[in-house]
């Protein structure tokens, strides 16, 4: 070790040696199963000295013959031993029935676990760690009961969507995060997390405010610990790749259906569909890849009495499964803190990120390259024989793979910044905390498009290159005072502070034409020569909050609890008026089994009833200024041949506007039984969103360009969660540990003002399909509903209309049938709910002396999809490539009912409006991840200083059981990021499957 | 316990610092400027009535619109496009199946209440503007073309959709439920802006160079003019046509066909055009200043501005039909047929194939074509102004109003005649008014239009499904029924 230790006595010069030591050693051991314990702390009390014990709960440590060896491990009772001389003491840990009392952290504070009177999940960074993944979002899913986490896409570097209990307003719900007491969007690695927790009610949120009612997300790093060194490396190696691909037509059968329904439409089939072909070009091949990734991490720890540091670097590189996608990130941290006096303790939490990430389409309708992939037609090849790219002879899509050629896009983002703190400790039982958070967050993209040509239509003769930088400055000071004093049974604790935060933003962009050259080293604005060409923006935004805020903690002899929250919040995103809210909360607790009349029920060792109201409020529906009639220029018009600028006022302001409200009661039980061995949680939630922010439209000679917002909607969403666990050891060193959670939310909208509905999302010009409407969930599915397919002449004579005219005139046998009402109308429905009716995860970790074995369950049940690529897969015009099943499609009367098989038609119009025939079962269990780490013996690396030496394999992803046909059933909110658009698989960037492999070294 | 105080100081300190600056801290300024401090200049109300002409140019408004409802659904030309569903939107429009839910009428309808609440804001805050700041000259102009700019929008109103809510404020609230304005208030309403405009807006003649695309006097006359023929009323129509003839402020070009070319916009003979031009800076739609018009009615799959035209708009075998046997200048320089090449011995020579099979008679529209030379980088953004009133079209005006008192009619018609080789009509009667505006008109969107205002609704378009009284107009679209509660 010492020699490690040589390499930070240059920053810390605090270690000391002294002398007359003798080395004492020993083994450690639970004295309720007899088993050692790996990994117990053990430190010479008033030294920074220390060690742990290795695998066999062995430990050997130098001392000076009178010291007193402190012993301690979670979950156990510490021990204090003297040394008296020995050089052997084996100690027995007791384990602590009141291991509950660990601390969680809330807003502005922390609290202990078993005090806990909100709806709070906590999650250690060693279960956040234990399957090695990069993403804090992903590994968040399934593992906490009301936390839904929806991937959606699998493209490197993309965002997870999170929701807490559910979305709680048609204006997206993402939780609030804040790192070590900062808010902050900068992310956090995964490995440089001590614990998470999630502050799911209001009871527990209303502290933050205006931002707390989607939920809060509280990230504690790591810190350094008194008189623990660690250095930790960690690598691991994955392999990704598509896992399931689209069924798709050979060219030989394409060719035969789209001659199909040109005979049908009654036209000439052209000569070259009648040409010989042979199985064609599998395109979802040609666009993917197994992708290669890696991860290093490498961290430093470590702590004296006085000052406690931590250091880490982590290096990520990964592929994407699709061509020329690819993402690589590197994170530095530097966490420290120092006791300075008796009285203060100054610290800092400082993090860089920097992260390059190279896209591929998959936003758009027409253009994404997995779109493409399944719509282009297999005859067309990605190369002719002459080596030059080959395009569609039959219709507009891309060739996918000239398209990922000519993809530049890369994206890079910064942010570097954390927190400045100090504690000041006075009187008695005063705690003054003085914490600055500071990020400052850049963003510099750089795209440039070669010139090409792939065919008439899809070529480019004029390169351009567009820059865009943006740049965030923000800031939170934050002032609180904690007093807290116990007198007798009575324990009082009052926090009081005020906040204020800044937010600034500014960003601008130029795109310049003709470059000079193509070769990448000159792709700079300065080369451009197209002076015509070019085109800027820029703007900025700037958003502030100031708060007071304050808490009561009261329990009566930790059995009955008491806790208050208040915030009263002003934000500068509304009216002078309308700038400032009050935030109060209220829960209680009672540990029933604290009661005399529970002292002999000793099964039961927890037992305690929770319940909690508050307000909370959610303002992301707004853009800054929204009070102001504020001009927009380049509302331009061509005058003397010139192009001036012009301005409108696109909007109409209201000075009314406010914050969402959002009201949630909660009731929750906590339970633990056979010591601990099991336990169950389980809450029950209402939660009513009020006031919430809608643009409802005006009526169109009003002549606003922008509806204006107005606080009129309410929605509600009920649940209830369930979390059970259950661990165990035998005596044979077998291990095992089960957390099942389940989930279940029922969204409702209960006001839309004046709205009769809020209609959403149009795909391919079948109008809109998502629609939400009071009574039902929000975002729901909406569309015509088909009745089978025609399967006569006779059929489609004898639909008719009170008048007799036929309800569908245009329809020929093996068209669609519609279901119409009784005037003939063709009737448009709810059709589908993107929401699931239950969320669940499973984790099972087995351990059999150095084996750990995990399996990740995770599953939803009861949501539907709306499968938009049967729209270009399941098309009677055959504009596009088709499902393998169409080759069972509808030929002759009889032959198929299902509207998804209907005739061919190049000219068809019935059979892909909007409808039911879209609409799936969406869903899955997934096993998500299953993996086997060993530990290898510490006898085998003694000598060569290292604690433990662990290595694993898994796999991510490793099946879906799913009756869904598209590529993944994981389908959440759309890419333009609209919450009403969710559930629509446009066939964004699939999922990979994963396999990994890696190890983990402990200095 | 001196160490307490210290503590408490620093501490009274930070929440002094904190809190100290707490009232102004929370009014942050946009970082644009509001409609409260924006009538400050001369110069910003001019920006502000220039933002009233912007919807002109509109992508969803002016490209599409006038030739598809015009000349499409008048069946001067068959709708083309791709097979299948390519803009099916127009399919039930072109067989009168149409319904309230047809999404281009509920589009055009908010578009052009947009360009009304842009003229209403920019006339009532430049009314307002002190003298101090703005002179009475500048006011007067600026407020006339932003009136023009209103008058046209409602004249494209009621054509459309008939009775209309009549705007003609910046509602508040309270207002925004209105009635349906009657026909005859609409068109007063309409005549009365252009009154207006044409009083205090220049001549053609004394505009500066830098304002052409401006509203003029002369526009403002000609859609006076447009607006009493379109109400019957001859006499009005006879009157403000002879004074825009003998104006001389417009003549006709002396080669029909240079009128539509690229390198003579805004000639002698154009009396308003929507104004666009190439912006080149990749944005697409509205987003340009340039138009999708060109590729829309440029030849299927003949190359466009990288990509191919998407073939709408070609014109009927009946059209072609319609011109006289001699009348070869006007019919060739409208049409082009199959394996017909344009602009021979010049480097942009091509040769068209117009036998795609949406184009039932394989004919396209050539007078918004462009040469290679001339198309933009990008395909939405041709350098092509939209021709909206030439001064032939005010000729035939004056024609009609005087055919309909008994004048002398034949003479403005035989001007338009005379330029194109032409001898006197040989047809008689009202038939031959109604026979020169289609040929000299023809694929400038003005035919559907023209056979509703003349009562031939149903003799020219009833076999397509045209019911007089019925289809004369647009149906109000659903959504802005859904949102009133008094229609």
């Amino acid at each position: 070790m010492k020699k490690y230790y040589l390499l930070f006595v240059v920053f810390f010069s605090v270690l000391g040696l002294s002398a007359q030591q003798i080395t004492v050693e020993g083994t450690v051991y639970s004295k309720e199963t007899n088993e050692t314990l790996p990994g117990v702390t053990v430190l010479v009390e008033g030294t920074s000295n220390g060690t742990v014990t290795d695998l066999d709960g062995k430990y050997k440590i130098a001392t000076a013959p009178d010291a007193i060896l402190k012993f301690s491990y979670v979950g156990y009772k510490p021990m204090e031993v003297p040394v008296n001389n020995r050089t052997k003491i084996d100690v027995s840990l007791n384990t602590d029935t009141e291991n509950l009392d660990e601390v969680v952290v809330v807003g502005y504070g922390v609290q202990k676990k078993s005090d806990v009177t909100g709806a709070l999940v906590s999650i250690s960074g060693d279960e956040m760690q234990q399957t090695h993944q990069q993403n804090i979002a992903s590994i968040l899913q399934g593992r906490a009961a009301g936390v839904t986490v929806i991937t959606n896409s699998g493209a490197p570097g993309k965002d997870e969507e999170i929701n807490i209990r559910g979305i709680s307003s048609i204006n997206g719900s993402p939780p609030l995060w804040i790192v070590d007491g900062v808010p902050t969007s900068a992310g956090v690695n995964p490995q440089d997390i001590e614990s998470i927790e999630i502050l799911k009610d209001a009871s527990a949120t209303a502290i933050y405010g205006t931002k707390g009612a989607n939920g809060v997300i509280l990230v504690t790093t790591k810190k350094g610990k008194n008189g623990q060194t660690h250095i930790n490396y960690e690598n691991r190696f994955s392999w990704g790749h598509l896992y399931k691909e689209l069924k798709l037509t050979t060219a030989k059968e394409w060719a035969k259906l789209r001659s199909e329904a040109y005979s049908n439409a009654g036209l000439p089939v052209p000569p070259i569909l009648e040409e010989p072909y042979g199985k064609g070009t599998d395109w979802q091949k040609a666009v993917t890849r197994t992708a290669a990734s890696m991860n290093h991490y490498l961290s430093f720890s470590g702590g004296s009495d006085k000052l406690t540091w931590f250091l880490s670097a982590n290096y990520n590189d990964q592929q994407g499964i699709v061509k020329k996608s690819s993402f690589s990130s590197l994170d530095l941290r530097l966490n420290t803190s120092a006791k300075l006096t008796d009285w203060l303790k100054v610290g800092e939490n400082i993090s860089f990120s920097g992260t390059n990430t190279h896209p591929v389409n998959e936003d758009d309708e027409w253009n994404a390259i997995m779109i493409e992939a399944i719509a282009i037609d297999p005859i067309t090849k990605v190369r002719k024989e002459d080596g030059s790219w080959d395009g569609s002879k039959f219709n507009t899509v891309n060739n996918p793979v000239a398209h990922l050629d000519r993809t530049k896009q890369v994206l890079k983002d910064y942010s570097v910044g954390g927190d400045v703190y100090a504690d000041i400790t006075f009187l008695k039982d005063f705690v003054f905390t003085s914490r600055l958070g500071y990020f400052q967050i850049f963003s510099n993209n750089y795209d440039w498009m070669p010139t090409f040509f792939v065919k008439t239509g899809e070529e480019n003769s004029q390169t351009s290159v567009t820059r865009d930088y943006s740049e965030g400055q923000n800031w939170v000071f934050t002032n609180y005072l904690t007093w807290a004093h116990k007198y007798g049974d009575h324990d009082i604790k009052v926090m009081a502070g005020m906040e204020a935060e800044r937010d600034y933003s500014e960003w601008f962009g130029v795109t310049a034409s003709d470059l000079i050259s193509e070769m990448e080293h000159l792709i700079y604005i300065d080369n451009a020569t197209g002076n015509q060409s070019s085109s800027s923006y820029g703007l900025a935004s700037d958003v502030r909050y100031a708060s007071y805020f304050g808490r009561l903690n009261y329990n009566y002899n930790s059995k009955y609890f008491l806790t208050v929250n208040f915030r009263r919040q002003g934000s500068s995103m509304f009216g002078p008026d309308h700038r400032w809210g009050s935030f109060p909360s209220a829960s209680v607790g009672w540990r029933i089994d604290k009661e005399n009349f529970m002292k002999n029920v000793e099964l039961i060792t927890n037992l305690k009833f929770r319940a909690g109201y508050g307000m909370s409020g959610n303002d992301l529906a707004l853009q800054p200024y929204s009070y102001f009639a504020t001009s927009v220029s380049g509302q331009r018009y061509v005058f003397g041949n010139h192009i001036i600028d012009g301005v409108a006022f696109p909007r109409i302001p209201n000075s009314e506007l406010h914050w969402e409200e959002k009201s949630s009661f909660n009731v929750g039980v906590d339970m633990a039984m056979w010591d601990d061995r099991f336990t169950l949680s389980g809450d029950f939630f209402i939660d009513k969103t009020g006031q919430m922010l809608y643009d409802p439209d005006l009526p169109g000679h009003v002549g606003t360009q922008e509806m204006p917002f107005t606080n009129v909607a309410s929605m509600k969403n009920t649940g209830v969660e369930f979390v059970i666990g259950y661990r165990n050891a035998t005596k044979k060193n077998f291990k095992y540990d089960f957390k099942f959670n389940i989930s279940h939310v029922k969204n409702e909208v209960t006001g839309l003002g004046s709205a009769k509905y809020i209609p959403a999302v149009t795909f391919m010009q079948m109008g809109y399909i998502s629609h939400t409407e009071v009574g039902h969930p929000m975002a729901a599915f909406y569309g015509y509903i088909t009745d089978g397919l025609f399967q006569t002449q006779e059929e489609i004579d004898n639909y008719v209309k009170p008048d007799g005219t036929p309800i569908q005139p245009n329809a020929a046998p093996g068209d669609i049938r519609y279901k119409a009402d009784k005037d003939g109308n063709l009737i448009t429905d709810f059709i589908g709910d993107p929401f699931p009716d239950f969320t669940a995860g499973l984790n099972m970790k087995f351990d059999y002396k150095g084996f750990s074995f995990l399996m990740f369950f995770y599953g939803v049940y009861g949501n539907e999809i709306f499968n938009a690529t049967k729209f270009y897969n399941n098309n009677s015009s055959v504009r596009y490539n088709e499902s393998e099943e169409m080759m069972n499609r509808w030929l002759l009367p009889g032959d198929t009912d299902d509207p998804n098989l209907a005739r061919l038609n190049i000219n068809d119009a019935n059979n892909s409006l909007r409808s039911d025939r879209f609409v799936e079962d969406g869903s899955y269990l997934r096993l998500k991840n299953v993996q086997l780490e060993y530990n290898l013996p510490a006898k085998l690396f003694e000598k060569i200083d290292i604690s433990s030496l662990k290595v694993f394999a898994g796999c991510d992803n490793a099946f879906t059981l799913t009756k869904y046909s598209g590529f993944d059933p994981e389908v959440g909110i759309g890419y333009d990021n609209n919450p009403l658009d969710r559930g629509i698989d446009r066939a964004r960037y699939p999922s990979p499957r994963t396999i990994y492999v890696g190890l983990n070294l402990n200095f | 316990m001196k160490k307490i105080n210290i503590i408490s100081a620093v501490l009274v300190l930070l929440i002094i610092t904190t809190t100290s600056c707490r009232k102004e801290f929370l009014d942050t300024k946009p970082p644009t400027l509001v409609m409260e401090d924006f009538f400050t200049s001369e110069e910003n109300a001019r920006l502000a009535v220039n933002g009233c002409y912007d919807v002109m140019g509109w992508d969803g408004n002016h490209n599409t619109i006038p030739f598809f409802f015009g000349d499409i659904i008048g069946r001067d030309g068959w709708k083309g496009g791709d097979v299948g569903s390519d803009q099916d939107w127009m399919d039930n429009l072109i067989n009168f199946t149409y319904t309230p839910d047809n999404y281009m009428l509920n589009i055009a309808w908010k578009n052009y209440y947009i360009a009304v609440n842009r003229c209403n804001t920019a006339i009532e805050n430049i009314s307002a503007m002190s003298s101090d700041i703005i002179s009475d000259d500048v006011r007067k102009e600026l407020i006339a073309e932003a009136r023009f700019v209103r008058g046209y929008f409602y004249f494209e109103l009621e054509k459309t959709w008939g009775k209309v809510p009549l705007v003609d404020h910046v509602l508040s609230p309270s207002e925004y439920q209105q009635p349906l304005a009657s026909e005859e208030e609409i068109w007063n309403f309409i005549e009365e802006d252009f009154k207006a405009a044409a009083k205090d807006l220049p001549e053609r003649s004394e505009q500066d160079p830098e304002d052409i695309g401006r509203a003029t006097a002369g526009a403002a006359k000609a859609f006076l003019a447009k607006a009493y023929i379109f109400q019957k009323k001859w006499q009005e129509a006879a009157d403000v046509t002879d004074e825009i003839i003998n104006s001389g402020e417009y003549d006709l070009m002396p080669n029909y066909a240079d009128v539509f070319k690229l390198e003579n916009e805004n000639n002698e003979e154009i009396v308003f055009s929507i104004q666009f031009k190439e912006t080149g800076n990749g944005d697409y739609g509205d987003d340009n200043e340039g138009t999708m018009l060109c590729v829309y009615m440029e030849t299927r799959n003949h190359p466009f501005a990288g990509i191919g035209g998407w073939g709408f708009n070609c014109p009927t075998q009946d059209l072609v039909d319609e011109y006289e046997p001699e009348d070869s200048i006007r019919r060739e320089s409208t049409i082009i047929r199959n394996g017909e090449t344009l602009w021979k011995g010049t480097p942009d020579e091509s040769t068209f194939n117009t036998t795609f099979p949406t184009n039932i008679d394989h004919y396209s529209n050539q007078k918004y074509v462009l040469p290679a030379s001339q198309q933009p980088a990008d395909f939405s953004d041709a350098s092509k102004n939209w021709i909206v009133i030439r001064y032939a079209e005010v000729l035939l005006w004056n024609a009609e109003a005087k055919f309909h008192l008994g004048g002398d009619w034949q003479t403005p018609l035989q001007k338009v005649r005379s330029r194109v080789g032409l001898g006197p009509t040989p047809y008689s009667g009202i038939d031959a008014i109604y026979h020169e505006r289609r040929v000299e008109l023809a694929m400038e969107g003005h035919r559907f239009w023209d056979i509703v205002r003349q009562g031939r609704g149903e003799e020219v378009l009833g076999k397509y499904g045209f019911v007089e009284g019925v289809n004369n107009h647009f149906p109000i679209a659903q959504d802005q029924l859904d949102l009133s509660d008094i229609w």
